[in-house]
């Protein structure tokens, strides 16, 4: 490869990139629902038609796990449509069976033609404040089909040749509880895809179509070579894991997810064999779902600098029995998938690569507190929110440092909404939102602490609320503690109600407050491995009481002085390294 | 033209829209078709005027023309030959989720010169709960894919995507697929019809005929209408906290029916919509006349309906409605029964269970209404009006799809009992709530309860229905 070329793939890729950005910045500063403007929980792409398959060739920033999510959903729309697309069409699609996630994670595509073919398409992936069904927000923790999660999206076309299909897009609006918003949301996106179009178009007409292809495969080529270099790195071999999920919400506990990373030589192969079977409740990950969650856990050993496209996703084989949880076959309900299992599923994969690239592993964390509401505004219109304040925190610790941030890694590009402004959308107040003392997994490095989070509803609404890492908190890596588990406690007039697993279309009058308690993140490696001085360090910062510090890492501080005790130190700490196993 | 030819034109219209109908009725597959007469054809013309109407049961009365009318202000002049429409939303001039019209425009010369519309009830389009009726909703979403109107055909091209959308948003897409198409079908039949009565008569007779249907329908229902007493009536919901109140008076010769005082909304699924209302006021008021001629826009246009927004008559976005047929229908017709001195055409309605396989077993399930009897009345036979064509299931189809025994079916008394056992494993089902008397189930376990009404039943449960004979109302 000659510098001539590999320069100007890059100058491409860039232009490419930056035009994936630029379709985030268009979606952020026009949309209309705060989750879209406020939040940031979208994902914005460009793909590339090559040999009848859809590859990813630029991504921007934004939810992780939206990360692979993308790609299926992609082809099946051009699968749909494979001899029925024209310049200005839009086409709109959120079905869990033929490459979604959770329904309310609905994709824009929109076909960008060079040679008087379509060659390109810009993606949004973004979640809906609605999506029709049962519950308003999409999250049913009583549903036990797919249609109980909510309206099913087939890749349907909102635009044909320019025109909006005004009957269509009726109907897509009129199966939504917040039209006003999703009309908004969905200009937005259609205006970024448009952006993307113009500047993809610009690309091709300063380099030609053939060059800027062969500049988009070096730079797949590159993405590839560096993620194959990563896991060349790592010892051939199998490597096990497995983890729980708490309950589907239906009965079911202790739902087992198992895998084996295979590493061959810079292969990895992610087998899900011994996955419990598909479960009753909206606990079950579609295909798309489970892959976007392997590469999460991938994203997160690459180094951060390694473009994400489709050279990304070649070494990366995943196997996924059908009629499992991490695969459920139709009709079972998927909507709490991008939460539970999602979370399992990245954390049985970090846990597996723990083993043969410890030093990669980090950042799990998504075991969520999940409470949506909804109700209605003073002038009648309906307001859904997703509590997002209460599932703030429990980062996890990997090599080199401990947990960090406020908000869960996983979801990267989703910006956590300013107290101010949420409270201004909706009727409530957030009393509380603050780490909690001795809620951090202990480690070499340890988790973030948790987060404690009030918010009282000003106005009456509908609540479902579902925990889930309480008896299966969020694993610690190599050694160290997982992280506390977390809990949801309703207060409410008539006295407080711990909730055990899920509170379902319960109407809380106004006063009534939800109060959050996200348990921190697990830690990476041995407590007693931890110098005392960080140690002393969290005592002073009221991350870690002197109880525990001692308790978890032999530091025994005297509190007052915040000095060590130096002797009594050296015996706590001997004593804890003759208990640990080998 | 004559009036002799006139009125063979005129029985033309309807006897093409009792051909819809027929053809519709023995090809659909979908039980609520079949067996509860859940569908009609109409013929309208180009302004959304009910020429003639053909119905298996009293719901879709006024919903054909509602729907028609909704779909044409939808579209305005986006509605060509070639194209065909479906819509199925009780805020866009329906009744229910699940009901659903099908609308072909018909040309000539170019123009659009009639409508033929099919519409029917679907088995199952989503929602809560399998089947149309949902119990626990509280707001329209919650009880079914709502399709407002939409083009399933455009310029004779197929929208496949649109089919795709709703086919996708059905726990029965073999059933939906095929009743739509058998209303393409029956439609298309209609069409043809239509055109080659155009053809061979023109373009002007035929629409002095179908005037001349709409006024003889007026005409007859003010003659009717001459008849009927006016007053105030009022009536209680028999199984819920809601109150109808009604003024009849007679306004030259229409009917100015205001339902003013009626209960709000409820924030249960005990809701009318219009079109509902206006079947129910239809039914009480003009069954004789409509029966005679058949429906028309005469007869529609002869009874001026005032519904008080966000009542329980007239439903406000975005309440639940899938029971105000069981609910509110007989207290409107009670209460009118009274304002007019006339016994009401609805009583309560029969107990119903609908079972269906474990939700989320299978990739697909038929939802089965199960209401093995109905309420007997002295010297009367079969339901209520509000039962239309609605047959009784005889035993060997009752236990044909394996899932049930009918063990008995039998007069006590004056009234009627039925019992059935439920034969496979793995069954749920819901209750449907508006009968006076709710069925009884018997089985060993509890049933179990998925944080809804919804109930599992045992290989061997028993549920036991009674059917109370109607006494005859007079106010």
């Amino acid at each position: 490869m000659t510098p001539e070329t590999m320069i100007r793939a890059r100058v491409v890729g860039g232009g490419f990139d930056t035009a994936a950005d630029e379709m985030s910045a268009t979606v952020t500063r026009t949309a209309r629902s705060p989750i879209f403007n406020e939040a940031h929980d979208f994902t914005t792409g460009i793909f590339e038609l090559k040999d009848g398959k859809a590859r990813l060739v630029a991504q921007a920033p934004g939810c992780t796990l939206h990360l692979y999510a993308i790609c299926p959903a992609v082809q099946a729309a051009l699968d749909c449509f494979r001899n029925d697309l024209h310049p200005g069409d839009l086409i709109l699609a959120s079905d869990p069976y033929d490459g979604g996630t959770h329904i309310p994670d609905h994709v824009i595509i929109q076909p960008v033609f060079a040679d008087r073919k379509p060659v390109f398409f810009p993606v949004v992936r973004a979640h809906f404040a609605d999506s029709g069904g049962p519950v308003a927000g999409g999250y049913n923790p009583a549903a036990r089909d797919i249609w109980q999660d909510g309206v099913v999206v087939p890749p349907i076309k909102l635009y044909e040749r320019g025109e909006r299909r005004t009957d269509v897009f009726d109907m897509v609006l009129a199966n939504n509880r917040v039209p006003d918003w999703l009309l908004g949301d969905l200009d937005a996106m259609r205006g970024a895809c448009l952006t993307a179009q113009a500047r993809i178009e610009r690309i091709v007409g300063r380099f030609g179509i053939g060059e800027t292809r062969a500049a988009l495969e070096t730079n797949i080529a590159y993405a590839e070579r560096r993620v194959r270099a990563e896991i060349a790195s790592w010892p051939d071999g199998d490597y096990y894991a497995e983890t729980f999920i708490d309950h589907d919400y239906q009965g079911g506990h202790d739902i087992r997810v198992a895998c084996t990373a295979r590493v061959r030589g810079s292969d990895v192969t992610f087998d899900f064999t011994g996955t419990a079977p598909q479960v009753n409740g909206f606990v079950n990950s579609p295909i798309a779902n489970t892959l976007s969650f392997v590469f999460v856990a991938i994203a997160s050993v690459i180094d951060e600098d390694v473009p994400v496209n489709e050279g990304y996703i070649r070494p990366v084989t995943v196997i996924a029995p059908e009629g499992t949880v991490v695969n459920p076959l139709p009709p079972k309900p998927v909507g709490n998938c991008t939460c539970i299992c999602g979370a399992e599923i990245a954390e049985v994969a970090l846990l597996a690569l723990s083993q043969c690239a410890p030093k990669r592993v980090g950042v799990n964390c998504h075991k969520l507190p999940l409470a949506y509401s909804s109700g209605r505004y003073e002038d009648g219109k309906p307001w859904i929110s997703l509590n997002f304040h209460g599932y703030t925190g429990g980062a996890g610790a990997a090599y080199g440092t401990d947990g960090w941030g406020l908000y869960p890694p996983l979801m990267t590009g989703v910006i956590l909404p300013s107290i101010e402004m949420n409270e201004m959308q909706y009727p409530i107040r957030i009393e509380k939102h603050e780490y909690e003392r001795d809620t951090a997994g202990a480690g070499r490095w340890r988790g973030a602490p948790g987060v404690r989070t009030r918010i009282r509803f000003l106005a009456e609404n509908i609540t479902n609320a579902m925990l889930a890492g309480v008896r299966h908190p969020t694993r610690g890596f190599c050694g160290a503690e997982d992280g506390p588990p977390n809990a949801l406690t309703l207060i409410e007039e008539a006295g407080r109600t711990e909730v055990t697993e899920v509170i379902y279309n319960r109407h809380l009058a106004a006063n009534t407050a939800i109060e959050f308690l996200r348990g921190g993140g697990g830690g990476w490696g041995s407590a007693a491995d931890r110098p005392v001085d960080e140690v002393v360090a969290d005592v002073a910062n009221d991350y870690v009481s002197a109880g525990k510090a001692s308790e978890q890492y032999g530091v025994v501080v005297d509190t007052t002085a915040l000095e060590v005790d130096q002797g009594a130190t050296d015996q706590r700490r001997t004593k804890m390294a003759r208990s640990q196993p080998g | 033209m004559t009036d002799i030819q006139r009125q063979i034109l005129s029985s033309r219209f309807a006897a093409i829209a009792r051909e819809g109908a027929e053809i519709f009725a023995r090809m659909a597959r979908s039980p609520a078709v079949i067996d509860e007469g859940q569908y009609a054809c109409a013929i309208l013309d180009s302004s959304g005027r009910l020429v003639a109407q053909e119905q298996g049961e009293p719901s879709q009365l006024a919903a054909v023309q509602a729907t028609v009318a909704w779909l044409i202000d939808a579209f305005a002049f986006d509605i060509a030959e070639g194209d065909m429409i479906l819509t199925g939303d009780p805020y866009c001039g329906g009744t229910v989720c699940g009901a659903l019209t099908l609308t072909l425009p018909v040309a000539h010369d170019g123009e659009i010169a009639y409508f033929v519309a099919l519409r029917f009830t679907c088995p199952d389009l989503a929602g809560d709960v399998p089947g149309v009726f949902q119990p626990d909703a509280h707001e329209i979403w919650q009880e079914g894919l709502r399709v407002t109107p939409v083009k399933l055909v455009r310029a004779n091209a197929p929208e496949r995507d649109v089919r795709r959308y709703i086919l996708k948003n059905t726990r029965a897409p073999e059933h939906l697929d095929g009743d739509l198409s058998t209303a393409e079908v029956a439609a298309h039949r209609v069409a043809d019809r239509l055109q080659a009565m155009l053809a061979s008569r023109g373009a002007d007779p035929v629409r002095e005929a179908a005037d001349y249907r709409i006024a003889h329908g007026r005409t007859r229902m003010a003659g009717h209408l001459a008849s009927l007493a006016g007053g105030a009536g009022e009536a209680t919901a028999a199984t819920i906290d809601a109150t109808v109140r009604v003024t009849v008076r007679h306004d030259d010769d229409r009917l100015a029916i205001d339902f003013s005082g009626s209960s709000p909304s409820s924030e249960t699924t005990a809701n009318l919509t219009r079109a509902a209302t206006a079947a129910v006021v239809l039914t009480q008021l003009a069954a004789e006349v409509i029966e005679d001629t058949g429906l028309s826009q005469g007869i529609l246009d002869a009874i001026d309906l005032a519904l008080p927004e966000a009542s329980c008559v007239n439903a406000a976005f975005p309440s639940a409605v899938s029971l105000g047929w069981r609910h509110i229908a007989p207290a409107v017709s009670s209460a009118l029964a009274r304002a007019v001195h006339r016994a009401p055409a609805f009583t309560v309605p029969p107990p119903l269970v609908v079972l269906f396989p474990e939700i989320g077993a299978s990739p697909t399930s038929l939802p089965l209404v199960v209401s093995p009897g109905f309420r007997p009345m002295a010297n009367t036979a079969g339901g209520d009006a509000a039962s239309g064509r609605r047959r009784l299931i005889s035993a060997e189809q009752t236990e044909l799809d394996g899932v049930l025994s009918l063990l008995s079916r039998q007069f006590e008394g004056d009234d009627i009992s039925a019992e059935v056992a439920i034969r496979q494993s793995g069954i749920e089902g819901v209750i449907v709530p508006g009968a006076g008397h709710e069925p009884d189930i018997v089985q060993d376990a509890p049933l179990s309860r998925n944080r809804s009404n919804v109930l599992a039943f045992q290989q061997g449960a028993r549920i036991r229905f009674v059917y109370p004979e109607r006494r005859e109302e007079r106010p």
